[in-house]
């Protein structure tokens, strides 16, 4: 269920259950219908979650998380001029650029279901060429700039050095 | 000798529409060049699949809320608790409220419109996760916006007769079947409300970043995030405390989610004074953050 919502299994398991016997109790004829179409259902939902549906957030959204990416971008949000300029590294999923955004690196912040996830981190500008495949996990080192895009201030690590946290090798060619 | 319908006619139409429609749109793709057709198609195809993504991702979500409220309300129906005073206190905001709003009929009209506003404007996980998120000022004028929305809403409800339905739908007799009745109202009405909520942010993929007021609204009233969600929006969405504001009210007050409910459970001028009320509610919230 991580892909869709962030739900502990014995609540999802809960919840089936309860519609399960309120289904059964009604004794309706359409009961074996829905299940089937339920299970149809089911088989036509991808195995792994779509990209969000905003581009990402270079600002920090939630204060309680604690990991060296939403720190810096806490960081960020009250003394901007501690980050800026300075070379940080921090830890997330890698991107590749497309025509309109820079490669970024970000976690995603899920609070209810899909729908509600937003992907919240740093564009990046690297120094070679990334080879990496996008929603690989990735450290990423560089120098923390600002730039305005459409209105909004975003931070990009500048320079930055894209090492694949999985093989702890580096993904540059 | 005329035919004899046993149902009228156009049902018999209504039955073979779809079918009609999908064969005159394949006719029409016909009859364009494969390479201006294609492309299109997958486009549409792609977004399609996001709606349904999206869709079945807010219906598993908000599952075990709807469960919980439809065994909560059936049980306090059965044991004559005070529902209103639950509704207001249970932390499970608009989705379980889908299932246990048509237990809140019979109840006095300005209560249940007390439980049904703060109840999702306001509820405990609600005012926890504005306060982490966003702070303790923003959680103050989420409530000063909610106690607002309330009274007025609980005013006009209160000055609005009832509609001819309410009250006069069936009453559950036994635990099993009020929890039925109430869950499969439930998801019929989270169903259509995820349905619109899906298409919009399937459709609506670009930046929202510098939207005024206005357009942070309506954006909230479609999109109607739960409401442990719409604090975490808003701060991701919008720069501006007044936006934030108003996206977070309007997006428990004014959203689809919860005029659905409320129309299909007090009737259409009740959902109007509802919405009414939610707008007022943004802007004196909007303007208390400015001050």
């Amino acid at each position: 269920m991580e892909a869709l919502v962030r739900a502990p299994a014995p609540v999802m398991i809960a919840t089936a259950a309860i519609f399960a016997v309120a289904l059964f109790k009604s004794r309706s004829r359409s009961v074996p219908a829905g299940l089937i179409a339920g299970v149809i259902a089911g088989c036509t939902l991808p195995g792994n979650a779509p990209a969000s549906w905003q581009t990402v957030i270079t600002h920090a959204t939630l204060h309680s998380a604690h990991n060296d990416l939403f720190d810096a971008l806490d960081t960020l949000d009250a003394q901007p001029g501690v980050l800026l300029g300075r070379h940080i590294w921090v830890t997330g999923v890698w991107r590749p650029p497309d025509r309109e955004n820079l490669a970024t690196v970000s976690q995603r912040v899920m609070a209810c279901c899909a729908a509600d996830a937003v992907d919240i981190g740093f564009d990046v500008v690297p120094t070679h060429i990334v080879a990496l495949p996008a929603g690989t996990r990735v450290r990423v080192g560089g120098i923390v700039n600002e730039m305005l895009r459409q209105g909004e201030t975003r931070y990009v690590l500048r320079d930055a050095v894209v090492n694949g946290s999985n093989e702890g090798s580096s993904g540059e060619r | 000798m005329p035919l004899r319908f046993r149902r009228s006619p156009f049902t018999y139409l209504r039955r073979i529409g779809l079918a009609v429609l999908v064969l005159v749109g394949l006719i029409a793709a016909a009859s364009f060049p494969p390479a201006i057709v294609v492309p299109r198609a997958v486009a549409i195809a792609t977004d399609l699949a996001r709606v349904w993504f999206y869709f079945c991702s807010m219906m598993v979500g908000a599952a075990p809320f709807l469960a919980a409220g439809a065994l909560a309300a059936a049980m306090a129906v059965r044991m004559r608790v005070a529902l209103p005073l639950f509704a207001m206190l249970f932390p499970g905001c608009d989705c379980s409220m889908n299932a246990y709003a048509p237990s809140l009929r019979h109840a006095r009209p300005g209560l249940s419109a007390v439980a049904i506003v703060w109840g999702s404007c306001c509820n405990p996980l609600a005012l926890y996760t504005t306060a982490a998120v966003l702070g303790p000022r923003m959680l103050m004028y989420r409530m000063i916006a909610g106690a607002i929305a309330t009274a007025l809403t609980a005013a006009a409800w209160s000055k609005i007769p009832a509609p001819p339905h309410a009250g006069t739908c069936a009453q559950p007799h036994n635990f099993s079947r009020s929890l039925v009745d109430l869950a499969g109202r439930g998801v019929t009405s989270f169903a259509i409300a995820a349905g619109v909520s899906a298409v919009f942010l399937a459709l609506r993929t670009h930046s929202m970043h510098g939207l005024g007021p206005g357009a942070a609204a309506l954006v909230g009233a479609v999109l109607s995030p739960c409401s442990s969600a719409d604090a975490l929006l808003a701060r991701a969405l919008f720069a501006e405390p007044g936006t934030q504001l108003v996206f977070v009210i309007a997006a428990q007050c004014l959203d689809v989610r919860q005029l659905i409910v409320v129309y299909r459970s007090f009737g259409a001028t009740r959902a109007a004074g509802a919405c009414c009320a939610a707008i007022v509610a943004c802007c004196i919230g909007r303007a208390l953050v400015q001050r």
